[in-house]
């Protein structure tokens, strides 16, 4: 240190100073600090005075000590700020937990009531999604696309399997073709056998989706020929539930229709079948096709028949109408080569994530989820306002508690935070209770089978948007509902309160303003509600007096699968002779006859060559219902012979082309002429014209809503059926009979798959969805009403409270009890009258939406409406009596001293 | 924020002020600063090291202030620069209007002279 000798000691008493300052700021501004102390204290040296020392020594000190005073009241503040604020969160909560603790009754029915609507809500949500919202699961996604051949219609609507093999012959337009059918087998698990949902599937599908199984492998491509063996691809979830996730499932074989399948993989885990939310257990390759009979090996080859939905995936640049244009292509060639089958039928792509279930259906799948929907939103509207006129209530209960709170010192933001939390607490704390609720419905719904012929369960669960959906819905009902009392509480006229005086609850005109609005709403909803119950009931009551057109009383009927044991063609005839001998020669039974299918039951339409009649379609043909019977069928079921005659024993024998029609065929073909003696062919066989020898009653062959609807009926030949239906008619109770019959058959051969029922309860099941819908419509608006009425007599009690002293006075001098009773009911009258109004108008709105859904009832007929509307008004104004007549019981003495 | 509006209505601490009023005439370093107070009010506030620099970084904190980098090529790299900023700017002028208004009234008061 050849420099000065201060240097270091100026340095020194620097480095001191800088030493008594706080240690943040010396972190931060340590050099800049130095500089400015060393200039002060070069300054003060120069001067040399010591004044000026004293000076700069003194204001040193004091800028040392106010930086730590101001360092350490500023942190102290900012940490105290914090701690108070966590500390009051908690408090706040403590004290939501405490009062909700104390009123259990109310604490429980809120919750209840939360519970029910967040998990109706988030149930019908997370169907939703699975139905409409969920993206598919595919890899580029927008690269895959559907392709339909049109109906006989014009409309899309699904694919013959030759068609599919031209489409995936086609250069250039698509990188990988795949064609799929549902059906279903019986899976043999040794001890039990249940039915499955599968799809018969090209070894090119899974490449077409882009996606890889979890597990082995998919099907090769010299599996899509017949003959090459049984293979099949499990599902994920079906591997998991029925299989136990059992790691060597590969290469094992199970029984599927009766024959041996070797299962080759298990799928991608987020693949299922139909739509992606239909489960299909098992994916089996083309060359499994025989366990499905040899009517489905047939058409394979066969044009005529659409079984197949078929996807591509586009190839590299080619766009969705350079697909188009191709198909467009592809059925002018094929018009050409088969004119008769595909004269005018068009082709449609459409982008996968476009398509839902079906073009078709895709409609009416989004109005239901619709109306579904609206129902439970109604249902959250009217839990929300409920829970809010119940708080509001509450809330101004607790106007003195509230009052010297803020007389106290709380802030009114502080006091409307403690009523939004007990909403808040409230509406989670019932929104996880629902979601319990939710997903114990989904999996309920999940495993049960789908009511559609070829079963299926539906893939549904939890995601990511149902979810994010229930968690805002709990906090938006919690902020709704809590925010009119918060606000309210806000507005406390704290003087007015603590004196008790009865002329001055704060802002209790706005408040009423509120209140009112939120009965009316809850009248709305539940007016929508009790009509929707009461649509549905009529809509079954009428579905019930359709008459199906069979005799339902005493039919019973035994279904059976002769391939799904391994029965052939040849071995048939004589199974079906025995069966039928077996159950004739019952005691109680009279009839018995043989059908491809049950009335009301669905089943196949065929396309058919009609003479002397030009169908609208402009294509020659139309797709007919038919059934295949033997000749004892119509006087088994209870069918009429209106013209002609019935099949006759011989007729199977004969060689005669013959057919008989329904009397809707009749008419709508030949226009009430006589029809016996026309003629009708398949469209695919053009010499094959059958003579109509009779014409019967018109039944209902798919549903009971259908209109009457032609039916082609087709002699069973001596071969029989393959899948058979026995028609069964006995002379007392059908469901006697039912054990009887299930003894013969297992008596023939146990193995032999049984679905049996009377005619009765198989029209029932036909009506299950009605039922449900019409049940829980049911139920929903009798809690509607029960919500209602609850809102209304706590509002009614509440007003007439705050009035004791006004009511006790009109006694006093003189007024009429009735007088009384009806200024306090008169003061609710118009509110409901708004809600009820308001409710009106919104079914009118939406009943043009949802007309179609419905059978039977016109939904806005005004005897539904006038009969909903008397039950509300009933009901609310039941609960606002109640109230009323208490007051006007009052004795004035009491009521005057204010108590 | 309440407190946000109350501090903008509430008289400025007065190394606040010094220190806008300093940075007002353009970018200084905090010893340029200390200096620029202390001349103009020839001696009567001297801005101790911890009051300054503890006032500097609340206000740059609240966004009166920033940080710059040196205004000119020959400036002391070591030096830090401070910035009055847009939201220091329109302060400083509600506060001198403020105390304009205030001095407005002492003079209609008479208890300063009337203004020449």
């Amino acid at each position: 240190m050849s420099e000065s000798p201060e240097r270091p000691s100026r340095s020194r008493l620097v480095r001191i100073l800088l030493l008594l300052y706080p240690g943040r700021l010396r972190r931060d501004y340590g050099a800049e600090m130095g500089e400015l102390i060393e200039a002060r204290a070069a300054r003060a040296r120069a001067d040399g005075t010591p004044l000026a020392i004293g000076r700069f020594c003194w204001r040193a000190i004091r800028d040392i000590v106010t930086t730590h005073t101001f360092e350490w009241t500023g942190r102290r503040a900012r940490r105290r700020h914090r701690e108070s604020r966590m500390g009051l969160l908690l408090l706040d909560l403590k004290y939501a937990v405490r009062r909700l603790v104390r009123t259990p009754v109310f604490t429980l029915g809120a919750l209840v009531i939360m519970a029910v609507a967040i998990g109706a809500n988030t149930a019908v949500f997370g169907i939703v999604n699975q139905l409409l919202l969920k993206p598919p699961p595919y890899d580029q996604p927008e690269r895959v696309v559907n392709i339909y051949q049109d109906s006989d219609d014009g409309e899309p609507s699904s694919t013959s399997f030759p068609a599919y093999r031209d489409m995936s012959n086609l250069e250039g337009v698509f990188e990988a073709v795949s064609a799929t059918s549902p059906d279903d087998a019986i899976l043999d698990l040794g001890d039990v056998t249940r039915t499955v949902a599968v799809e018969f599937t090209t070894a090119s599908h899974l490449r077409t989706l882009g996606m890889r199984p979890s597990r082995g492998r998919w099907f090769d491509p010299s599996m899509d020929l017949v003959g090459e063996g049984n293979y099949a691809v499990v599902n994920h979830r079906t591997w998991q539930r029925v299989f136990g996730s059992d790691p060597g499932i590969v290469g094992q074989t199970v029984r599927l229709g009766g024959q041996p399948v070797t299962v080759v993989g298990v799928g991608p885990e987020s693949l299922n079948g139909v739509g992606n939310f239909v489960v299909t257990d098992f994916w089996l390759s083309i060359s499994t096709t025989e366990i499905a009979g040899p009517f489905r090996v047939s058409n394979l080859d066969r044009r005529e028949d659409h079984w197949y939905d078929v996807r591509a995936r586009l190839a590299d640049g080619v766009t969705l109408a350079q697909a188009q244009t191709a198909m467009d292509a592809l059925a002018q060639q094929l018009a050409a080569d088969f004119p008769d089958l595909n004269e005018g039928r068009g082709i449609t792509v459409f982008r996968a994530t476009d398509v839902r279930l079906h073009p078709e259906m895709d409609g009416n799948i989004a109005s239901v989820s619709a109306v579904l929907m609206f129902l439970v939103v109604l249902i959250l509207v009217l839990a929300s306002t409920n829970l809010g006129s119940l708080l509001l209530v509450r809330g101004v209960a607790r106007g003195p508690e509230v009052a010297v709170r803020q007389a106290l010192g709380a802030l009114p933001g502080r006091v409307a935070r403690l009523f939004l939390g007990e909403a808040l607490l409230l509406s989670v704390a019932g929104g996880l209770l629902g979601l319990v609720l939710a997903s114990w419905i989904l999996s309920l719904l999940s495993t049960a089978p789908l009511p559609v012929p070829g079963g299926g369960e539906l893939d549904l669960g939890f995601d990511w948007r149902v979810l994010g959906f229930s968690a805002a819905l709990m906090l938006g009902t919690g902020v709704f509902f809590g925010l009119a009392p918060a606000l309210q509480s806000a507005r406390t006229d704290v003087a007015g309160t603590l004196r008790e005086d009865p002329r001055s609850p704060g802002g209790r005109r706005r408040l009423s303003l509120v209140r009112n609005l939120m009965v009316a709403a809850q009248v709305a909803a539940s007016l929508i509600l009790v009509v929707g119950a009461g649509v549905m009931v009529r809509s079954l009551v009428s579905y019930q007096q359709v008459d199906p057109g069979v005799d339902v009383e005493r039919l019973a009927f035994l279904q059976t699968d002769f391939s799904q044991v391994g029965i052939g063609d040849d071995a048939r005839a004589p199974v079906l002779r025995d069966l039928t001998e077996r159950f004739r020669s019952l005691p109680g039974v009279t009839h018995v006859a043989l059908a491809s299918r049950l009335p009301v039951q669905g089943g196949g339409t065929t396309t058919t060559v009609v003479e002397d009649y030009e169908p609208p379609s402009g294509t020659g043909s139309v797709e007919i219902n038919w059934a295949v019977v033997s000749p004892e069928y119509f006087e088994t079921v209870g069918i009429d012979i209106l013209d002609g005659r019935p099949y006759t024993p011989e007729d199977v024998f004969g060689d005669e082309r013959i057919v008989v029609v329904n009397q809707a065929a009749a008419d709508q073909f030949w226009g009430g002429q006589s029809s016996v003696g026309r003629r009708i062919r398949p469209q695919s066989v053009p010499d094959g014209w059958r003579r109509v020898v009779g014409v019967v009653s018109s039944a209902k062959i798919r549903s009971l809503g259908e209109p009457p609807t032609p039916v082609i009926y087709y002699l069973a030949g001596e071969t029989g059926l393959n899948a058979p239906t026995f028609m069964v008619r006995a002379a007392n109770d059908p469901a006697a009979a039912l054990p009887l019959l299930r003894a013969e058959l297992t008596a023939v051969n146990p193995q032999l798959p049984l679905r049996m029922g009377t005619m009765e309860s198989h029209l029932g099941d036909a009506l299950v969805a009605t039922r449900v819908s019409a049940g829980l419509l049911g139920l929903f608006s009798m809690l509607a009403l029960c919500l209602a009425s609850v809102g209304v007599y706590t509002i009614v009690s509440f007003s007439v409270a705050g009035r004791m002293r006004e009511v006790g006075i009109r006694v006093a001098l003189g007024a009429a009890r009735g007088r009384v009773i009806r200024m306090v009911v008169g003061e609710v009258a118009g509110t409901v009258a708004l809600g009820l109004i308001a409710g009106g108008a919104v079914v009118a709105l939406v009943s043009p939406r949802v007309q179609g859904l419905l059978f039977g009832s016109e939904i806005l007929s005004l005897g539904t409406l006038g009969a909903a509307v008397l039950i509300l008004a009933g009901a609310v104004g039941l609960a606002s009596l109640l109230p009323a007549w208490r007051a006007a019981r009052v004795d004035p003495a009491i009521a005057l001293r204010g108590s | 924020m309440a407190g946000r509006s109350n501090r903008s209505q509430a008289p400025l601490k007065s190394p606040v002020l010094h220190i806008l009023l300093a940075l007002s005439s353009g970018d200084r370093h905090g010893l340029g600063i200390a200096d620029d107070v202390a001349a103009a009010t020839e001696g009567a506030v001297e801005l101790g090291p911890g009051t300054l620099y503890r006032s500097l970084d609340q206000m740059r904190d609240s966004g009166l202030v920033e940080r710059v980098d040196h205004p000119e090529p020959s400036a002391d790299p070591r030096r830090k620069y401070y910035r009055i900023t847009p939201t220091g700017t329109r302060l400083l002028r509600a506060e001198m209007m403020r105390l304009e208004r205030l001095v407005e009234r002492a003079r209609a008061r008479r208890v300063l002279p009337e203004s020449p």
